[in-house]
């Protein structure tokens, strides 16, 4: 099977696989993802189409025309109504970039960023700075799903899909902006039901891997996730938050969509496997509870939870 | 109002045109346009607004739905200011800015819109804003746009 156009499948296609395996349909399940803009086109730039009708015809005659113009009033009506501070966004970039000059893999390693080389760096759309959106590059990205019983066989430490969900909220897609709960990652029924599949809370959470299309996503996904308030956004969102190993919680510790490979997010799953096998560049110590969000502000979106042996 | 004369297009020419939907939904929207009235989607069931256009009532579920003329009035919702071209049409614009508003006369209903004047001009949500109807009659399709200026 296949998931649509961005990346909030990315932990709904885990949650296919894992239904598919839990109810015998299959032993086995290659969840991927493959990009190749070079050859087929950068997703960050607009359409040519010369003639539009449909939703279309009410937003590209105005210039509205790529994925970050699609998101960026979502994320600036949650700043106001919050009073949310471009540091928070900012925070979550560092972090980002931090942790890629960790990972040998990353694209930006060996590129680090400091708050005034964002600060510095030319608005895309504002709120989001060229360091707020994600990379443009090729790549490809698999996990391997098979039943418990035949991942103790492998030579490698486990993994365990504790929650996988994928969902919406009501009418997420109204047409032309016209959704009710705008300024939002689309994630307010996905988080309640992930949780209750895992039998955890954000509490027991020690390892966040939230897709980052812009950080305004991640900001609004970490939010209805419920690691903090809107309102407390601006004391949570810090880079020594954020930062492995002793963050209050460590956020995209590959480098994530915006310093180590954009893949629809597809990358984060396998940080999350990572961090709970204890093999990642940028390890959260005893880490055994993973989390993924996957393609926020789209519609559906999905989050998954991954867990060690410890805590089935 | 009528600014047919003088006002000139917000972006420089070259994005998409807008057609009307082939099933004819939002033709009536876009014929109003020219005729610089605003004309949205209201339902004859329970008599509330909606945009954009469906076929059925995203509320009672009537089938039954017409369009009305509500006053361009509005409020900002939200906004971007974008400077990163996307398109080669935009290559020289510069910074230009999106507007998300609200009508309140039309039961909360959101259009977008440029936001024309200044484009670092500030943005601010809450804002009152009036409708500006700019008009491309030597397109193909023939069409006009409804923006926005700050009241």
């Amino acid at each position: 099977m296949q998931w649509g156009g961005g990346g909030g499948g990315g932990s709904g296609a885990v949650a296919n696989a894992a239904a598919a395996i839990a109810t015998g349909q299959a032993e086995c399940v290659v969840v991927f993802r493959a990009l190749a803009q070079g050859q087929f086109g950068r997703f960050g730039q607009g359409s040519r189409s010369r003639i539009v009708s449909g939703a279309a015809a009410h937003t590209l005659p105005f210039g509205l025309l790529s994925a970050a113009h699609q998101f960026a009033m979502k994320v600036n009506r949650f700043m106001h109504d919050h009073n949310v501070s471009q540091e928070a966004l900012r925070a979550i970039s560092l972090a980002s970039y931090a942790h890629a000059q960790q990972n040998p893999r990353a694209v930006m390693h060996g590129r680090p960023l400091d708050e005034a080389g964002y600060d510095a760096s030319r608005w895309i759309v504002e709120p989001f700075h060229l360091y707020d959106c994600c990379l443009e590059n090729d790549g490809a990205a698999a996990m391997v799903l098979v039943s418990a019983e035949r991942a103790a066989d492998f030579p490698h430490r486990p993994c365990y899909v504790l929650a996988a969900v994928s969902g919406s909220q009501h009418r997420a897609g109204a047409p032309v902006h016209n959704t009710p709960e705008y300024a939002s990652s689309s994630f307010t029924t996905v988080a309640p039901r992930l949780y209750r599949m895992a039998g955890l809370g954000p509490a027991d959470v020690d390892v966040l891997q939230s897709y980052e299309n812009f950080t305004g996503g991640v900001l609004m996904s970490i939010v209805e996730h419920g690691f903090c308030t809107a309102e407390e956004a601006n004391e949570f969102f810090t880079v020594d938050n954020l930062t492995a190993p002793s963050g209050r919680l460590p956020l995209n510790t590959s480098g994530g969509n915006l310093a180590e490979c954009y893949m629809h997010g597809l990358g984060l799953n396998l940080e999350a496997v990572r961090q709970i096998r204890g093999a990642s560049t940028a390890q959260v110590p005893d880490a055994d509870v993973a989390m993924v969000c996957s393609g926020p502000m789209v519609t559906p979106v999905s989050s998954s939870i991954f867990g060690s042996q410890a805590t089935l | 109002m009528s600014n047919r004369v003088t006002m000139t297009p917000y972006l420089r020419a070259g994005l998409a045109k807008p057609a009307p939907d082939r099933d004819g939904i939002d033709a009536p929207f876009w014929e109003g346009l020219r005729q610089e009235k605003l004309l949205l989607q209201r339902c004859n069931g329970c008599d509330r607004w909606q945009w954009g256009p469906e076929f059925v009532c995203h509320r009672c579920h009537s089938l039954d739905l017409r369009f009305e003329e509500t006053p361009a009035e509005g409020i900002l919702y939200s906004h971007q200011r974008i400077w990163h071209p996307v398109h080669p049409a935009l290559l020289e614009q510069g910074p230009y800015v999106i507007a998300l508003v609200e009508l309140p006369q039309a039961d909360g209903v959101r259009l977008v819109g440029n936001l024309i004047g200044d484009p670092h001009q500030p943005l601010i949500i809450g804002s009152k804003v009036h409708g500006v109807f700019e008009h491309h009659p030597d397109d193909d399709p023939a069409h006009t746009l409804l923006q926005w200026v700050v009241a």
